[in-house]
């Protein structure tokens, strides 16, 4: 959109007439006049009717200004004092702000004789109601999420932290989509250097349209090539409400319930909000569980298929016989056993994503039963393999951040080649490269492993242990 | 940005690289499919001196079908080959096998008693070197030939190998056998001065049952690479409780004593265990003090346990009793087999150092002349849920 920083005219018809070649062919605008006596101009009101509230307009701001002009007379100063006793009211000089503010739901004044116009905010579309996320499930805490409306999720963060230290930022990001986007931020607690950056870094963006927070996330990352999430995303305004009090920054973008949290450390995203609102020793077992689940979904099927294609010897000898009559007569070997597995696994899941709910129950016992018991049944894969899979699969779904949680049921494949040609062996080897690889990884400024980065072991699990309330620092 | 981008490259050819793997995968000489290979569990050795062979029996444990049966039994193969060293006649068997052999899941190694007889330092050589074995496999000497012990038919139906993992657990139920583990036989092999004793395993037909079984009891003496001679059931005992804490730590065993007229039975378990080497004018000395603990099991005729005396009069008399079994077998061990098969030599050397330097040259002949002192003490601990039942 060209935007004319043309000043407006004291007279209301040029105005109207270049503002509504802006919106040609747009069937949305409408034009409310009203006239003097004799049918000279007074003021106009121009709005898209689909984003206003068309029904405060009319009962209350059309009426209340009729009824004002009918008693005190038709001079301008009453339309303008009318007009700003009705809202929060803005003058606008050029054409610009004129389209712009009325592309973001708001109306505007023309004034007859007057070279500003007033615009008000009057949103009237409609958005969710605010219920529960999907995705983050919690027993006990908070069942707010947050919606597509900016206002709404500001005012759930603002009402939790009641505090003048919470600052905010705002920024328009996209050409065309011209999207609102806030960073929040508690002033006593946040790094300012971390700050700077991540603002340079969003002024930099170069984008048209602007549909989620991850198109954003891919700009403000450290490192696209990446297959490990380095911006945490979240739906609770509980979360971010203690990340921010962590001395994190978050961003709300318009359009979308997803907020950004910047910086983050890889087993923050282990970490769901639960664990604070749970007993201090069920979040710690929980999270021990979550370390353990971590490496199963990662090297679950690679260490079974190392151990049995190249360390017979390794595997305790009653499970090696059990191993032994549970194979016999497998046409493929171990790896196509796992290759195929996985890979049913993996088209499983994909439909299942996307299936109607009238059909989804009747696939998954289809589903099943094929991979399960017809499979073994016909001697196609072993018990075993299934199990190992299906342990695989569970336990990639235990991990709260599903970007994580899919970063890593990728990086389960290269694994399983390694191990399958050079055996353990290989499976370190693809296990160094990806600690290197996390290693070397920043979040916006933070060592992407935080906890780890201390060399003593002791300083490590401090860090990663959940103390009672009362023995944590306040800012974990 | 720049380091952010190599390192990304970094990780762009290693995926690269994982990726191209995929082709690769079973290229690898290392890979052995589970179902391509078959576990030996047992190994038999035997010594054939007409023909100066060894003959390697192995008892090989195979998948009975495919896996879609419920049930997934494992059967067993047994196959002999003959060869003119031990690794000649295992590998002689691959002629028979239809599966690989993987050796690494062998627990027993059952040596036939020409074997131990002819030519034990083979067998331990071999045992030793070769990789594949565990070191923590135990050896037995069978009374004929290994090779016919590993057919005998299991007697409830298991796996030949597990019942014989069984028997070695029940070592310290019933005392009177013994299993030796490689790596103890290979130390001890090369030691001058001291001999050792292993597992000893026969056929025998229990009344009832039609075909014959495999028992464990006993043990077979070593010393100096040779095998000397078989012990019995108590020697074995006897064996296990003046042997290192791990021997006799959980042994539960019993003894029937002669008390008043009336057999007593007895449970001990062994609570304390001191042998101290001593030397008096140059000459060596050993003593030994053994405390047991007792539980009654039965009698044979109502015994007044209720008053005090005669608990401690049964306590001497199982103290006797026990003294007098290990002097008898210390008897025989110094002066029949003059074997050192307890290690003796050990508390010598090293608790006495200097004087063993002058002892070691004439050890074997000083060795049947040790005074060994030998005080036992027993405590009855319990006795059992009743005082007496009626009648005699």
């Amino acid at each position: 959109m060209e935007l004319k920083s043309e000043h407006i005219n004291t007279s209301i018809a040029p105005n109207l007439e270049k503002l509504l070649q802006q919106f040609a062919d747009n069937d949305f605008v409408i034009v409310r006049n009203f006239s003097k006596a004799d049918d000279s101009p007074l003021a106009s009101i121009v709005y898209l009717n689909i984003l206003v509230d068309e029904k405060t307009l009319n009962q209350q701001i059309i009426r209340k200004m009729t009824e004002d002009i009918f008693e005190q007379g038709q001079a301008d100063e009453v339309i303008i004092e009318s007009f700003h006793s009705l809202g929060e009211v803005r003058s606008i000089q050029e054409l610009d702000g004129i389209v712009s503010l009325i592309a973001n739901a708001g109306i505007v004044i023309f004034v007859e004789g007057r070279s500003e116009a007033y615009g008000m905010m009057l949103p009237g579309y409609n958005t969710r109601q605010i219920d529960e996320p999907k995705i983050e499930i919690n027993v006990r805490g908070p069942r707010e999420g947050f919606t597509e409306d900016l206002q709404t999720n500001l005012g759930m963060v603002y009402r939790r932290l009641k505090t003048p230290e919470l600052k905010s930022k705002s920024y328009t990001i996209g050409r065309q989509s011209q999207t609102k986007a806030i960073i929040l931020y508690l002033e006593n607690q946040v790094d300012p250097e971390v700050l700077k950056e991540f603002q340079r870094r969003i002024e930099s963006i170069d984008l048209n349209v602007v549909v989620d927070s991850a198109q954003i996330e891919e700009w403000v990352q450290d490192s696209t090539f990446s297959p490990f999430p380095q911006i945490l995303y979240t739906e609770r305004p509980d979360r971010i409400v203690s990340a921010l009090n962590r001395g994190k920054i978050a961003m709300i973008i318009d359009g979308t319930p997803n907020v950004l949290i910047a910086p983050t450390s890889f087993f923050e995203m282990l970490h769901p909000s639960e664990d604070l609102y749970e007993r201090f020793y069920f979040a710690n077992f929980l999270r021990f569980i979550r370390l353990i689940t971590l490496f199963i979904s990662l090297f679950g099927p690679s260490l079974y298929i190392a151990l049995t294609t190249f360390h017979q010897e390794m595997i305790p000898t009653p499970l090696m016989m059990a191993f032994l009559s549970a194979k016999a007569g497998i046409p493929f070997p171990t790896f196509l056993e796992a290759f195929i597995m996985e890979v049913a696994f993996e088209i499983l899941r994909e439909a299942s994503l996307r299936l109607p709910r009238a059909v989804g129950q009747s696939v998954s016992i289809v589903g099943a039963l094929i991979i399960g018991e017809a499979a073994v049944q016909s001697g196609i894969v072993s018990r075993p393999m299934v199990i190992v899979v299906a342990m695989t699969g569970i336990a990639s779904f235990t991990i709260p951040s599903f970007s994580t949680a899919i970063a890593l049921r990728l990086l389960r494949f290269p694994i399983i080649f390694l191990a399958a040609f050079a055996g353990v062996f290989g499976l370190s080897i693809g296990f160094f490269v990806i600690i290197l690889h996390l290693c070397s990884l920043q979040s916006n400024g933070a060592l992407f492993l935080e906890p780890v980065e201390s060399g003593r072991l002791i300083q490590t699990l401090k860090k990663y242990v959940l103390f009672p309330v009362r023995y944590r620092n306040n800012s974990k | 940005m720049e380091v952010n981008q190599r390192r990304m490259k970094n990780v762009k050819w290693f995926l690269i690289v994982c990726m191209l793997a995929s082709l690769i995968t079973g290229c690898s000489p290392d890979v052995t499919e589970i179902s391509d290979i078959t576990l030996v569990m047992a190994v038999g050795i035997d010594y054939d001196e007409e023909k100066n062979k060894y003959v390697l029996t192995s008892y090989c444990v195979l998948p009975l079908s495919s896996s879609t049966e419920k049930s997934g039994k494992l059967s067993a193969w047994v196959a002999s080959a003959t060869g003119t060293s031990i690794y000649d006649a295992a590998k002689n068997l691959r002629n028979q096998a239809s599966k690989k052999m993987i050796w690494q899941h062998n627990k027993f190694i059952i040596v036939g008693e020409s074997a131990a007889r002819h030519s034990f330092y083979d067998i331990v050589d071999f045992l030793a070197r070769n990789r594949q074995l565990r070191i923590t496999s135990n050896l037995m000497v069978s009374d004929g030939k290994a090779a016919d012990k590993l057919r005998v038919k299991s007697e409830t139906g298991d796996l030949l190998s597990n019942e014989l993992l069984g028997k070695t657990r029940n070592d310290m139920d019933w005392g009177k056998s013994i299993n030796q583990t490689v790596k103890n036989i290979a130390n001890w092999n090369s030691n001058p001065y001291r001999g050792f004793v292993a597992g000893r395993l026969r056929k025998s037909k229990q009344s009832n049952n039609s075909h014959e079984v495999l028992v464990s009891g006993g043990g077979s003496v070593f010393n100096k690479g040779r095998f000397i001679d078989w012990l019995e059931g108590e020697e074995v005992l006897v064996v296990h409780l003046l042997s290192q804490k791990r021997q006799w730590k959980d042994l539960e065993f019993i003894e029937t004593v002669d008390f008043k007229s009336s057999k007593v039975t007895l449970l001990f378990q062994v609570s304390k265990q001191v042998i101290s080497s001593s030397l008096s004018d140059g000459s060596p000395k050993l003593d030994i003090y053994l405390n047991f603990k007792a539980n009654l099991s039965e009698t044979n005729h109502r015994l007044t346990i209720s008053r005090q005396d005669t608990l401690v009069e049964l306590e001497q008399t199982a103290s006797t009793y026990m003294e007098n079994i290990i002097r008898d077998s210390l008897n025989r061990f110094q002066k029949d087999l003059k074997v050192d098969l307890i290690g003796f030599s050990d508390y010598f050397i090293q608790f006495h150092p200097i004087e063993w330097r002058k002892l070691k040259n004439e050890w074997m002949d000083i060795y049947p002349t040790i005074p060994i002192n030998v005080h036992v003490d027993v405590k009855i601990d319990t006795l059992g849920m009743i005082q007496s039942i009626g009648g005699e």
